[in-house]
């Protein structure tokens, strides 16, 4: 394992992308990262909403011609009336996609209301280790469990039911060892020996 | 301010330093938890926690350009922080000064284009202080970043250089800012080698500037090294836990 640093050279080509940065025809790491074969993967960064990105958010305003949602993002996110026949109340959890950006706000679509479950804060590079490959680590945490999980690319983590303070010790150590490999197996021995119930 | 004290006697300092020795300097990161990165370092006697939050909405909104995302930096000194005592607590004229510089800093490392329309704070307070709060509270800001993930182009990485007893010094502390001749207080970016903050307070010769500034590059190199081992030291853990990467 190599831990690259800021500034630190990682390609002799041009590799452009939100964690790294070009001068000249060579690639300078931007974030903390890691090299795995040759690969470079960051460790830390900035989420940027791309269109279509699954999200979770809490409706935190109501206004004329829409809701606004916040997304734990620089930005808020937008329900039309339009568009959608639900109705909201303040404090809702909300899942969608982002669709187009306006001004100062992402327009969200197929949107779902939730019910009244845990919604918790997660990094959001880490995001994908959650799910795991074809989400087989959500699946894994929701069989054993029987915990309802949503994770939102945007960093907001929705639990609802099941055995929670299990889930959410296991969720817990995702966000501590993500980087590390052999995750899945080991998450699965804890869950198996775990005892903590709801009562 | 002169003086008839001897501030270099044999060759050492008054804290018993050699000419180009630093004070000892730990950093740790990740120590607020509701910030998006954040640093403690103790530099000497220099205490300083700061942390970094966003990228997230500008506010006022009339301050937001639609091509970068501006920075805002605001350096505070505790009341409580040194003998004189700083006042009341509260942004004065040193105050304003030192946020400006840090945020001039970190406008040419930060990679701001990325996130336009937004903001990115930079907190620091000042907890204790003996001379060199600004090096060291910038490079703490650059270890906060490191540690909240915000893209950049290289660290910086601040020292602070002085005459004292007609000698170039490294690392000067409060006794030898008050007492000594010069204060030369530098910030480079570790990749480029680009100085990115230059000050001087009192006098100093063309000659005695260009042996400050090259001394000070390879203090600066020094303080690099701790700021690498505070942000390596999270993943230390887990690597003797036998986890691998």
């Amino acid at each position: 394992m190599e831990l690259i640093i800021p500034g630190q050279k990682i390609y002799d080509y041009k590799l452009y992308s939100n964690e790294t940065y070009v001068e000249g025809n060579k690639t300078y790491a931007a974030v903390l990262a890691m090299m795995r074969d040759g690969k470079f993967i960051p460790l830390k960064g900035i989420y940027k909403p791309k269109k279509g990105d699954f999200i979770v958010g809490i409706v935190k305003e109501e206004s004329p011609n829409g809701w606004v949602v916040d997304l734990n993002l620089p930005f808020s996110g937008f329900i039309p009336k339009r568009t959608t026949r639900i109705k909201f109340e303040l404090g809702n959890i909300i899942t969608g996609r982002i669709g187009n950006f306006g001004r100062s706000s992402f327009d969200i679509v197929d949107v779902r209301k939730l019910r009244n479950g845990k919604i918790l804060e997660f990094p959001t590079k880490k995001i994908p280790r959650l799910i795991g490959k074809r989400n087989n680590m959500i699946n894994l945490i929701t069989q054993k469990t029987n915990t309802k999980i949503f994770a939102g690319s945007n960093g907001y983590v929705y639990l609802e039911g099941g055995n929670l303070p299990l889930a959410l010790k296991a969720i817990k150590i995702i966000e501590n060892e993500a980087h590390t490999s052999g995750l899945t197996q080991r998450i699965s021995d804890f869950l198996d020996k775990g005892e903590i119930n709801e009562k | 301010m002169k003086s008839d004290i001897e501030l270099i006697v044999n060759g050492k300092r008054l804290d018993g330093r050699g000419l180009d020795d630093l004070r000892p300097i730990e950093i740790k990161t990740g120590v607020l938890h509701k910030a998006s990165g954040s640093a403690y370092i103790r530099w000497g006697g220099n205490k300083i926690v700061v942390g970094v939050y966003g990228p997230k909405e500008c506010l006022p909104k009339h301050l937001a350009n639609p091509f970068r995302a501006i920075i805002k930096a605001r350096y505070m000194m505790a009341p409580f922080c040194s003998k004189e005592g700083h006042g009341r607590s509260g942004p004065t004229r040193r105050g304003v000064e030192i946020s400006k510089l840090i945020r001039e800093v970190f406008e040419n490392v930060v990679l701001t284009e990325l996130f336009p329309k937004t903001q990115i704070d930079i907190q620091i307070e000042v907890l204790q202080a003996e001379g060199g709060t600004r090096v060291a509270s910038l490079t703490a800001v650059a270890a906060a970043l490191m540690d909240a993930g915000i893209p950049m182009k290289e660290v910086a990485t601040g020292v602070a250089v002085g005459k004292v007893g007609g000698k170039v010094v490294m690392d000067i502390g409060k006794l030898e800012d008050n007492y000594g001749e010069s204060d030369v207080p530098m910030a480079f970016g570790q990749r480029t080698g680009k100085i990115l903050l230059l000050q001087m307070d009192g006098m100093m010769t063309k000659e005695e500037i260009k042996e400050a500034i090259e001394k000070g590059w390879k203090a600066s190199k020094k303080v690099y090294e701790k700021q690498i081992e505070a942000v390596k030291e999270n993943y230390n853990e887990l690597n003797k836990k036998g986890l691998t990467f």
